[in-house]
């Protein structure tokens, strides 16, 4: 709250003393209050040059003070004299559209502000505002006397305002300040506050934030609604009304579709579905006439399952989602006025519902629309230049409306309980037979809805570099029709989860993943590769790349003949390359050999090493590249016959990207250098405070071993939750546990960790005895604790 | 003189306005302490109605009452009430770049 001091001309210096006292006053009791003195002349001219001044004016209430001081106030500021409605509407709309544009930024989808996120507070102050200025009152209940609401969207409105309000009134009580965003510090405190309770599938935080989602997505649409009749009526009021025959059911007035009399919907029901086809087929068209709007609302339970079975229904479904133009505006707007949900039923399930976590950044049914609309780039070529190998891949796709159907249908079952991929692949199947596409079509769907998180998992779990792990992804995906569509819906579904999980890292993943499982279908399931095959074929196209570069054939094999073939089938031509020809370069007493490279084929920047071989070497690795704040996303280890270990680190700034400052390229040479001469050394803890985000999330720690099928290696998986400096504590307890870290790869979702190392003992032989796992696992439980984030793990004696 | 916005049937005999004005009244210039009492005992009435499920516009427009009638009080017992031509209104924040409603208040724990 604020006050100003408003006075007629001047005020004395004494009144003036006063004045300060009692502002002083005021804030030694405590009351968090802004304060100005200003006189009539001041708020006149400050409230014609900034539309925010005039608006707070427009707002103010008289606590105190004459009467014809306030009516003077009211005089000098009235539309007569500055803002009239017109420029008023025109210039809060614009900065609404700031305020949502700033707001509906990532960081606000999981900790929105009641106030200032669309949806929010803001919008129906936004709402009275223009109706005072319009109408000289701001009481929202006028609008339904000047027919702009009606009493059943003036009761929704009311509704959404005392949700909000209660929601900030347990808000300023829990944080015991002014305090308008939705922080995960309060966010389960506020659920438990307001009365949920955790059930089966659904956290009690959960069904809090799907209730406030649900009011701001009703407050956004009735705003949406509002503002559009505020702008027939006060912008447009003067044009001609301009109306264009559609068809018998829809006109055009002003460039807005609308209904050609009140009995449409109920006469014919499919215009329901028919006016969002209108608007792809009309891209001429700027939206709905606010009275359609309402319309369309209010007919939602027409939506029944006769209307689901009409055959006209169902067409025109299927015809929005094969236009060429508007698929994702009209499913959103579909969303938007409830009609998706009342066509789908299972769609409003999902409706609002978040997950709470730091990884899903929007709600199911926002991730849902997101990666339709990620879908629909891939087919616009004005987006070609963002992943121009999907875009090729999605040129080639027969049928891409079935694509669109594995969106909608992918995360459909989510927070019912049980496997989402599984429900959802059975409910897609069967809407594809209801709506007439064939059995192979339907099957194709329901199998990427099942499928969805195949290829992700395998990219960023497993060794994509490992033949096997290949011939396993191709023999599930089948055939290199079902691989495109399963590589695009995995793009689209990665981006649409969070603006931040998708790096360059990661599209190279998949697209490495993809490109191999292409060859292997090529060649055909029965017959792949074999090993010698593959390292025959990496030589010779190394050895080009090493000889068109000086390096000739024999110093080559000399160098190779101390690698194993691993070595060859983890690593690139390009990569072995530019090892072979640093090593060969490098003189003996140079060793330890640090090179690295800002960007690669892989997405990311590569650091090589080349030493003798140390039981503390990744550890030590991995905590220096900690200490200079990078994201370590894959590790390589190799050991050579002769004692050497030839390194690959790739890592990624914290912000995702490759490291594009030469400065710190040499940066990170010289510090791994100066630790890797004194390997005997056990490398000291990274200590960073946890981010405040990290701190609301419990998240257990577990550890699993599984056999390695090839290697003699075994497979550690641990889950646990994120926190700056993990793989350095992990590096360091492996040590202590005197396992040798063969390779790793690290995938972080929001609060959470899922890393998988290929580790052996020291002799290269697989951690098979289940004594030993046990020891390693309670070793590594212990130090990655919550509270222990800290805290240095304990010297290990084993 | 402006007329105050009324305290809520509902929530009116918990804050027990009146008699929280005659303490605030009692001093001229306000005593401090008086007037953090009086604010914690409306915070605290405020969430035990909270608490008992009192419907938040009350909550709301019972908040926003109780802080226009002590802004009022504080200001008459500095005798600005006395100045002819001075007027006090609650508005929101932009002149000190910190916008606000007009809906809520905020209050710190006083120094």
């Amino acid at each position: 709250m604020d006050i100003v001091i408003l006075y007629e001309n001047e005020i004395s210096p004494a009144t003036e003393e006063r004045l300060g006292a009692f502002v002083t006053f005021l804030w030694d009791i405590g009351l968090e209050l802004g304060h100005s003195v200003r006189s009539l002349e001041d708020c006149s001219r400050e409230a014609a040059a900034d539309i925010t001044v005039a608006t707070n004016l427009l707002e103010s209430r008289a606590l105190t003070g004459p009467d014809t001081l306030f009516s003077e106030l009211e005089s000098r500021i009235s539309p007569e004299r500055m803002w009239n409605s017109r420029a008023f509407f025109a210039a809060k709309l614009d900065e609404q559209e700031a305020r949502h544009q700033r707001f509906g930024e990532t960081a606000y989808r999981l900790e929105p502000n009641l106030k200032e996120s669309p949806g929010g507070l803001r919008d129906i102050q936004m709402i009275g505002w223009v109706t005072q200025r319009h109408f000289g009152s701001s009481a929202l209940a006028e609008l339904v006397a000047h027919g702009f609401l009606t009493q059943a969207e003036y009761h929704d409105l009311m509704d959404g305002q005392a949700f909000l309000w209660r929601v900030r009134f347990a808000l300023h009580m829990l944080s015991g300040r002014k305090e308008d965003r939705l922080l995960f510090d309060y966010q389960r405190r506020l659920a438990n506050l307001l009365g949920f309770s955790d059930h089966d599938h659904n956290l009690a935080v959960e069904q809090f934030m799907q209730q406030y989602f649900r009011t701001v997505m009703e407050l956004e649409r009735l705003n949406e609604m509002l503002l559009q009749h505020f702008s027939e009526a006060i912008l447009l009021d003067d044009t001609d009304d301009d109306i264009v025959p559609i068809n018998r059911r829809f006109q055009a007035r002003r460039g807005f579709l609308e209904i050609t009399h009140p009995r449409v919907f109920r006469q014919y029901p499919p215009a329901l579905l028919e006016v969002f086809l209108l608007l792809q087929q009309h891209p001429d068209l700027k939206g709905i006439r606010a009275s359609t709007i309402r319309e369309i609302r209010a007919h939602r339970g027409l939506i029944d399952d006769k209307f689901r079975q009409d055959l006209a229904c169902r067409s025109l479904f299927m015809e929005i989602l094969r236009q060429p133009h508007g698929v994702t505006h009209q499913l959103r707007r579909m969303n938007r006025y409830g009609v998706l949900a009342a066509y789908l039923p299972t769609f409003a399930l999902i409706v609002g519902r978040m997950q709470y976590d730091l990884f899903h950044v929007f709600t199911v049914d926002e991730h849902t629309l997101a990666v339709i609309r990620n879908l629909r780039r891939f087919a616009n070529s004005e987006h070609d230049h963002e992943l121009p190998e999907c875009s090729r891949i999605f040129r080639r796709i027969p049928k891409p409306e079935l694509l669109y159907l594995a969106g909608l249908f992918h995360d459909i079952a989510k927070g019912r309980g049980g496997d989402h991929s599984e429900l959802g692949a059975e409910e897609a199947r069967e809407f594809c037979l209801r709506h007439g596409l064939a059995l192979y079509d339907a099957n194709l769907v329901g199998w990427l809805v099942r499928a969805h998180l195949l290829m992700s998992l395998t990219a960023q779990r497993r060794d994509i570099s490992d033949p096997d792990v290949v011939m396993e992804f191709a023999s599930q995906v089948g055939n290199t029709m079902r691989l495109n569509y399963l590589y695009l819906l995995t793009v689209a579904d990665i981006r649409g989860t969070n603006p931040k999980l998708w790096n360059s890292w990661k599209n190279s993943l998949l697209s490495n993943l993809y490109a191999s499982t292409q060859r292997m279908l090529r060649r055909g399931l029965d017959n792949p590769p074999d090993q010698d095959e593959l390292v025959g074929e990496v030589q010779t196209h190394a050895l080009e790349l090493l000889k068109s570069r000086g390096v000739d054939e024999a110093h080559c094999f000399a160098i190779w003949n101390d690698f194993d073939v691993d070595y060859f089938l983890r690593h690139s031509a390009d990569e072995i390359a530019w090892h072979t020809r640093a090593i060969h370069e490098v003189d003996e007493e140079d060793l330890p050999l640090v090179q690295v490279r800002q960007e690669t084929a892989r997405g990311s920047t590569e650091i090589f090493l080349y030493t003798e071989d140390h039981p503390h070497l990744f550890a030590l690795t991995s905590t220096a590249l900690t200490q200079l704040g990078l994201d370590i996303v894959d590790a390589r280890i190799i050991t050579t016959s002769s004692g050497r270990t030839l390194d690959t680190f790739l890592v990624l700034e914290d912000i995702g990207q490759p490291i594009d400052n030469p400065f710190r390229v040499q940066e990170i040479g010289r510090l791994l250098k100066e630790r890797l001469k004194e390997p005997d050394r056990r490398p000291g803890m990274v200590r960073r405070s946890t981010p405040r985000q990290l701190k609301h999330f419990d998240v257990p720690t577990e550890v699993r071993f599984a056999p390695h099928t090839h290697h003699l290696r075994t497979v550690l998986n641990i889950s646990t939750a994120d926190r700056p400096g993990l793989l350095s504590r992990i590096g360091i307890i492996l040590t202590d546990c005197q396992v040798k870290v063969h390779n790793a790869k690290i995938a972080t979702a929001g609060e959470q960790a899922d890393d998988v190392f290929y580790i052996s003992n020291l002799d290269d032989t697989p951690i098979s005895d289940p004594a030993q796992q046990a020891l390693i696992a309670s070793r590594l439980t212990e130090a990655l604790e919550i509270g222990s984030a800290e805290q240095p793990p304990k010297e290990l004696a084993i | 003189m402006p007329t105050l916005r009324p305290l809520p049937e509902s929530i009116q005999q918990r804050l027990d306005w009146e008699a929280q004005e005659q303490r605030l009244r009692a001093h001229s210039p306000p005593h401090r302490q008086t007037y953090v009492d009086t604010l914690n005992h409306v915070r605290q009435a405020l969430e035990t109605a909270f608490a008992e499920g009192c419907a938040v516009t009350d909550l709301v427009q019972a908040r926003a009452a109780t802080m226009d009638r002590l802004l009022i009080t504080a200001w008459e017992a500095m005798d600005l009430h006395r100045e002819k031509a001075l007027g006090l209104a609650a508005v929101g924040g932009v002149w000190t770049g910190r916008p606000a409603s007009g809906i809520g208040c905020g209050y710190r724990d006083p120094v």
